[in-house]
């Protein structure tokens, strides 16, 4: 019989032990969120509220339809409702998103706190994983539940799918229906610190319908929020961006951040050279994906060093927003699958690793790394991997 | 012996994970970021 390789062993443990971190995660996500259900108040088994910043769509919605929009932003009309949905005082959050977002979430509260929650994170994991699924056609797709982007998406129950489906759907229609694909990408607009490389990124590709239906989508959307919510969020969104950009400057955030600057920041630096090197960085990536768009390689590649280049070059992303991440493990993936490339499968695991480690739980011998940014690591591995692997000048669409 | 090879991994794995879960802690606390009341400035 014809021995297995040392490499397949160490990739099929790799595969199985993710599965089984994300898995555990899931199942103690569930368990502690279950443990609301039946008590008077929504506090989970570890004092949070169930559905942790799903809370705040869901009061948010209730503000916004039955008293003002604008009361979104007020602390004090915030924490009340929340009282009033929590059944228990917690402190109290405020809604820092533009009005965009805020249109998206109004028919959260038309249901049940619980039954809103699983439909706003069922639905954006279909999605999510309809679109995987479309990258890489395989029957593991489903695996991508696992992912730490995903896992910790349920597990604070924010957004993070939505943005992977709108810039993930976007991409994958552009080719086809350049209008309708940019329209898409256009709606990532509702979280601005993501979508700035998208109207680069198509400008150096001279995807000219692309841009004008993202364009149109995003300004369309500001309009309909203007038209269905009026003036008064608007102003209240801009009043509270400084308080918004003080979230950056929040020691017990940069943990949750897989930024280049929080990882500066935790690694000791000081935030003005952190900035600065932030700065930089969002520089470098941004004409990365500009040569790149302009290179015109296939979708994979284009699309991975966009998805890549969207958390590099932002100062301000979280956890959950690592959902959009699994786009470029879908594509590199499915092209190192179909080309034989079992060293890039193996160091797409390692990565998956690093960020679940970093996103999840380090593993207690690892405790004293805990400030270390694998993660923004692997996302610096993953753009180099997908450079590397960028097809030949010959064989793009445009000479270099 | 394919099959083997997998039960062996999907052991190890969740042996691994179980231990490190169970001795390390899981504090599904910390995993939101509205609400979470900022630490005193460096």
């Amino acid at each position: 019989m014809k021995p297995i390789p040392a490499y397949l062993y160490f990739r099929l443990f790799l595969l199985c032990y993710l599965i089984s971190l994300g898995g555990f995660y899931l199942f103690i996500g569930g368990y502690v969120t279950a443990g609301s259900l039946g008590k008077s108040d929504l506090l989970d088994l570890s004092n949070k509220p169930a559905g942790s910043d799903f809370v705040v769509y869901w009061t948010a919605s209730k503000v916004a339809r039955t008293q003002s929009p604008a009361a979104v932003f007020s602390r004090e009309t915030m924490a009340a409702a929340e009282r009033e949905v929590i059944g228990a005082a917690i402190p109290p959050r405020i809604w820092n998103y533009p009005p965009t977002f805020l249109l998206m979430v109004l028919p959260l509260s038309l249901l049940p706190y619980f039954a809103s929650l699983l439909t706003w994170l069922g639905s954006t994991f279909c999605g999510f994983i309809y679109v995987i699924r479309r990258l890489a056609p395989h029957r593991g797709a489903w695996l991508f539940l696992f992912f730490p982007g995903a896992v910790s998406n349920f597990l604070y129950g924010q957004n993070g799918f939505l943005s992977a489906i709108f810039l993930g759907g976007g991409l994958l229609l552009m080719d086809r229906h350049p209008f309708l694909g940019g329209s898409l990408l256009g709606l990532l607009s509702y979280k601005p610190q993501l979508a700035f490389l998208i109207p680069i990124a198509l400008a150096a590709g001279r995807c000219w319908r692309a841009l004008a239906g993202a364009v149109s989508a995003a300004a369309g959307l500001a309009l309909a929020s203007l038209f269905w919510l009026g003036l008064a969020p608007w102003v209240s969104f801009l009043k509270n961006l400084s308080l918004v950009a003080g979230l950056l400057e929040r020691p017990h955030l940069w943990g949750k951040m897989p930024t280049i600057f929080a990882g500066l920041e935790q690694a000791g630096v000081s935030p003005g050279t952190a900035l600065a090197l932030q700065l930089a960085a969002t520089v470098g990536v941004g004409c990365v994906v500009a040569r790149v768009w302009y290179l015109a390689p296939p979708l994979p590649w284009r699309g991975s060093v966009l998805a890549l280049g969207v958390i590099l070059a932002t100062p301000y992303a979280f956890a959950y927003d690592l959902a959009i991440i699994a786009l470029p493990f879908a594509w590199l993936g499915w092209e190192a699958y179909r080309n034989g490339w079992i060293v890039d499968e193996v160091l797409l695991l390692l990565a998956w690793t690093l960020m679940a480690w970093w996103s999840l739980g380090i593993p207690r011998p690892l405790a004293w790394a805990a400030n270390f940014p694998f993660t923004q690591a692997a996302l610096a591995a993953l753009l180099f991997l997908a450079l590397y692997r960028l097809p030949q000048p010959a064989q793009l669409g445009r000479s270099p | 012996m394919k099959k083997m090879v997998l039960l062996v991994a999907v052991v190890l794995s969740l042996m691994i994970n179980l231990t490190a879960l169970t001795y390390g802690g899981v504090d599904l606390g910390k995993w939101q970021v509205f609400g979470t009341e900022p630490e005193k400035p460096k």
